[in-house]
């Protein structure tokens, strides 16, 4: 008999020391790490009020009074901001679509959706704010009885899309595929609905504002974009030309600086997944400040980010598949109907994935979009990609069925050997590789392919599999390298730290080019007043950051090669500057000379080496078609009784070009893959469709993986060489991981049932009406 | 006294331990032991994810055990010690969790870090957790919407095996 103090599991073994971890990590386990709410008066000249938000509790009509005379009496109290009193701000536009882009805060008395910010309550403390914001007395209009809050009664509002996403075409037509498919010898036709669901990034949104007495505005808060951040606010509240638009225009495009007037400092993210761009409380921390000619904090509560913050949209998509005897696609007909904001220009790309992930001669895509009475949808983990290939991948498990061949075979045979919407060859792919590690670890070829002939102890077990796939761009950045005398570096480049690990691998990659210990090398990033770095979204911070700061190291090496072999005080002189190798902070020749470079630099007339460089002007524009892959194998089981649903092994083999940090890269690769569980089977945001309110506003009831749901896990990483795609060889892997996981799930629920589910999340309810229908 | 309640907020002395150092305080009965920490005594190294008691991001230990603050009034705690992420470690040696949690990469943005670490080392007080699935359940009050589980999960249980082996 064991003892019963032993330790029954082991722990795997950590990765090896030789990898760097988070740069920030001893902050962060020490409570040190510094979030946009940590911010307290201390840290702002000792004053920092604190703001609470009132929001309506209808959907439509109109704001008739607000009764604050009550708050306004409260102790601590100093302010309630409303349309009544707010400062006019002035129209913007957002390079994200967000919901600002349409609807400024506070400006009239239209109600536009439930949750909306109706007024803002400003105090000396917390718990004044919060109780004064609930001594708010708000009047109504009635209600509009015309309003719509699901794509079911959207009211005639459906309308073909000319763009989605950031700028895909939300129409393609690649040869006939309506007859092809009519003709085809297999066909799919299948439909699938995806709910609605919110970030809940664990931090929620938080902002301080502080405005200076020259009429400067300094704005914190955790952002993807600090420089949009900071043109919107230069824009809404009217400040010069220096400040708006062509702030960013004229970075990207040379790298011009100003004296601008509006800061952003992007502090550091505690989660964001796409769901911290250019929201309004951006706009409505500076707004009360200005009032008050103090700074503001404004902290959203859980249930305010429901519809304070943006979500991904409720989504149905049909997808027909034909395919002829050798089950080689013919037709892939996607239709889709997408929710969206009345206000907010985003629609989910759902077709981004579709058009590239398998060969087909003919492919359509109708993609149309409903405006809703609710609070914008907008950028999530995997935009559009994850619920396409929802569908797809599905689909392509039915195919499987109806043509006799194996899931994995019916892949294999659909390759797509160049990127299907262009006819361009790859940069790279290991799809392939990919599909071959999954399996292997799984152990695809043991398991009885036959739907609903597997148990283990009393539970239905199945197997599923399915393909990921996410577009690689490249965003245009700025960075400049600073060696100083002391032979240590800065690198500056405003891009954002998320959880992904920016600090990391792009300190990793200056110290590599530098030659450098990552110790000597500290990187500036976030703020506004650096150079532009670029938004952190879609899986490019790495590529479009990197290849900056790359090329800044580049210049700076070699500024520093050609001027120590020409300084007689150096060992190197006379040397060929081609010759020399810089590794460890140490200059080397072929023939054993050496010098630290800190040695170097405290004699460089200068005092130090200034470089920068601007990279992805052309959007990463390439002759080659470049996309990460991989593939993801699941196996779950399925109580025959309850209908419990769990996954007992998830596996993702992905190939991304070059991994800088493949411990930061596997953690990113496994939460995506927990985002593609709980997208599964447990994500989903209920809408009251009486009153278009969001109901469950909170972390009990909108459920997200705990650990519990999280059994064995596993990413592989395959080795793949992209310098044909890009120098630097960076594909990027932040959200491949959802891509595909909610199908393999779908697909492993089939196998282990024979119910297919076609609406997300897969809940046990869907599987016994399933089961009851069958 | 608050005309919306008609309950009186005068403040209420208290005495608490907070990380080894007793302070004399006086609190709104309203006031939670997060909201004290945060935004009076400014220990920010507590997170507030919810305010609800539902995703553990608060979690600090009070008399060794874990405890959500955001659910625990300052005020019904007179007397008691407080230890919260600040109070394990120092710089030059990290508590083993938090050593375990760096090895581990076992968190990405950091938000709900404080909570799991807190959380575990009142887990591994507790005594019950022996095998992963354990942990896993256990650990199940602290959400990480970044998904770092599996590597949560081999941290803990990494300390765990050290603690048995000593």
């Amino acid at each position: 008999m064991a003892n019963a103090n032993n330790i029954s599991d082991l722990a795997s073994a950590a990765p090896p020391a030789s990898i760097p971890r988070r740069i920030e990590g001893r902050d962060k386990v020490r409570g040190r790490a510094r979030y946009a709410g940590d911010i307290t008066s201390q840290e702002m000249g000792g004053v920092l009020d604190v703001a609470v938000a009132v929001t309506s509790t209808q959907a439509s009509g109109q704001v008739l009074a607000i009764d604050d005379a009550a708050a306004l009496k409260m102790p601590g109290v100093r302010l309630v901001v409303s349309h009544e009193n707010a400062p006019r701000l002035h129209k913007i536009m957002s390079l994200t679509g967000a919901e600002i882009g349409d609807l400024l805060p506070l400006q009239d008395a239209k109600i536009h959706y439930a949750g909306q910010c109706l007024a803002l309550v400003v105090a000396d403390t917390l718990e004044h704010a919060r109780a004064a914001a609930a001594a708010v007395e708000v009047r109504y209009s009635a209600p509009d009885p015309q309003a719509a809050f699901t794509l079911a009664e959207d009211g005639g509002r459906t309308k073909d899309v000319a763009k989605v996403g950031g700028g895909d075409p939300g129409q393609v037509k690649i040869g006939e595929a309506r007859p092809a498919y009519e003709k085809a010898d297999f066909q799919v036709d299948m439909t699938f609905l995806t709910a609605p669901h919110h970030h809940n990034a664990m931090e929620p949104g938080a902002v301080v504002a502080a405005w200076d007495e020259d009429g400067g505005l300094t704005v914190q808060l955790p952002t993807q974009f600090s420089y949009g951040e900071a043109v919107i606010l230069g824009e809404a509240f009217g400040f010069g030309l220096k400040d708006r638009l062509p702030r960013l225009i004229s970075q990207v495009l040379g790298g011009f600086d100003f004296n601008h007037k509006v800061r952003v400092i992007a502090t550091l993210a505690g989660g964001s997944f796409g769901g911290k761009t250019s929201n309004v409380h951006l706009l409505l921390a500076p707004l009360a400040a200005k009032l008050t000619g103090r700074p503001v904090k404004l902290v959203l509560t859980r249930a305010q980010t429901f519809s304070l913050m943006p979500y991904r949209g409720e989504t149905q998509q049909r997808i027909r598949l034909g395919a002829d005897q050798n089950g080689q696609l013919q037709a892939i007909i996607q239709d889709a109907v997408l929710a969206k904001g009345t206000a907010g220009q985003f629609v989910e790309p759902t077709s981004e994935a579709t058009v590239k992930a398998y060969s087909s001669p003919n492919i359509l895509v109708h993609q149309q979009a409903a405006a809703l009475d609710l609070n914008a949808p907008g950028w999530m983990r995997g935009p559009g990609a994850c619920l396409g290939q929802f569908a797809l991948e599905s689909a392509m498990d039915m195919l499987a069925e109806k043509t006799g061949l194996d899931p994995l075979d019916l892949r294999l045979r659909n390759h797509a050997d160049v990127e299907p919407d262009t006819g361009k060859e790859w940069s790279s792919k290991s799809l392939i590789q990919c599909y071959q590690a999954g399996a292997a670890r799984i152990g695809w070829a043991d398991r009885d392919p036959r739907v609903a002939s597997m148990r283990e102890g009393g539970r239905l077990i199945g197997y599923g599999m399915a393909t990921a796939i996410y577009p690689v761009k490249q965003m245009p950045a700025v960075a400049c390298v600073i060696l100083g005398a002391d032979g240590q570096a800065v690198v500056q480049t405003a891009t954002q730290e998320i959880g992904q690990g920016m600090i990391t691998a792009l300190t990793q990659i200056a110290a590599e080019t530098l030659g450098l210990e990552l110790a000597a090398v500290r990187l500036e990033w976030g703020d506004s007043a650096l150079p532009y770095g670029g938004m952190t979204v879609g899986s490019m911070t790495t590529l479009s950051a990197g290849a900056a700061i790359q090329e800044a190291a580049q210049q700076v090496r070699q500024t520093l090669l050609k001027w120590v072999v020409q300084d007689p005080a150096s060992p190197l002189h006379g040397q060929p500057a081609d010759g020399l190798r810089v590794a460890q902070g140490r200059l080397v020749a072929p023939n054993g000379a050496s010098e630290a470079v800190a040695a170097a630099m405290a004699r460089h007339p200068d005092g130090s080496i200034n470089e920068e460089a601007i990279t992805g002007r052309t959007f990463g524009h390439s002759p080659y078609g470049r996309s990460a892959f991989g593939a993801q194998f699941v196996k779950v089981s399925v109580d025959p009784d309850t209908l419990h649903i769990q996954v007992e092994r998830l596996v993702g083999a992905y190939a991304g070009g070059r991994v800088i940090n493949p411990v930061l890269v596997r953690s990113q690769l496994l939460g995506a893959m927990v985002w593609g569980l709980g997208q599964a089977l447990l994500e989903e945001s209920s809408l009251d469709p009486r009153t278009g309110r969001w109901m469950n506003t909170n972390l009990a009831e909108a459920l997200v993986p705990t650990n519990a749901d999280i059994a064995n896990i596993e990413a592989i990483i395959i080795d793949e060489d992209d310098t044909r795609g890009h120098p630097l060889g960076v594909k990027g892997l932040g959200e491949i991981g959802i891509v595909g996981t909610s199908a393999a799930i779908a697909n492993a629920i089939y196998h282990a049932t024979g119910q297919r589910l076609t609406s997300l999340p897969m809940r046990l309810d869907k599987l016994l009406a399933a089961r009851l229908n069958a | 006294m608050d005309n919306a309640t008609g309950f009186s907020n005068a403040a209420l002395p208290i005495t608490l331990t907070i990380n080894g150092a007793e302070q004399r305080l006086a609190v709104e009965p309203r006031t939670t032991l997060l909201d004290l920490l945060r935004e009076t005594l400014h220990l920010t190294g507590t997170k507030k994810g919810c305010d609800h008691g539902q995703c553990g991001a608060c979690t600090v230990l009070v008399d060794g055990q874990r405890r959500v603050s955001c659910l625990a009034l300052a005020c019904a705690h007179d007397g008691a010690s407080i230890t919260t992420i600040e109070g394990l470690g120092t710089d030059d040696e990290l508590h083993p969790v938090q050593q375990a949690f760096l090895d581990y990469d076992a968190y990405q943005c950091g938000y709900c870090t404080p909570g799991q670490i807190c959380s575990a080392v009142g887990l591994l007080q507790e005594g019950h957790a022996r095998t992963r699935n354990e942990i896993r359940e256990l650990m199940s009050g602290n959400l990480c919407r970044c998904g770092a589980y599996a590597n949560i999960s081999d941290a803990i249980l990494s300390v765990l095996s050290q603690q048995e082996t000593v």
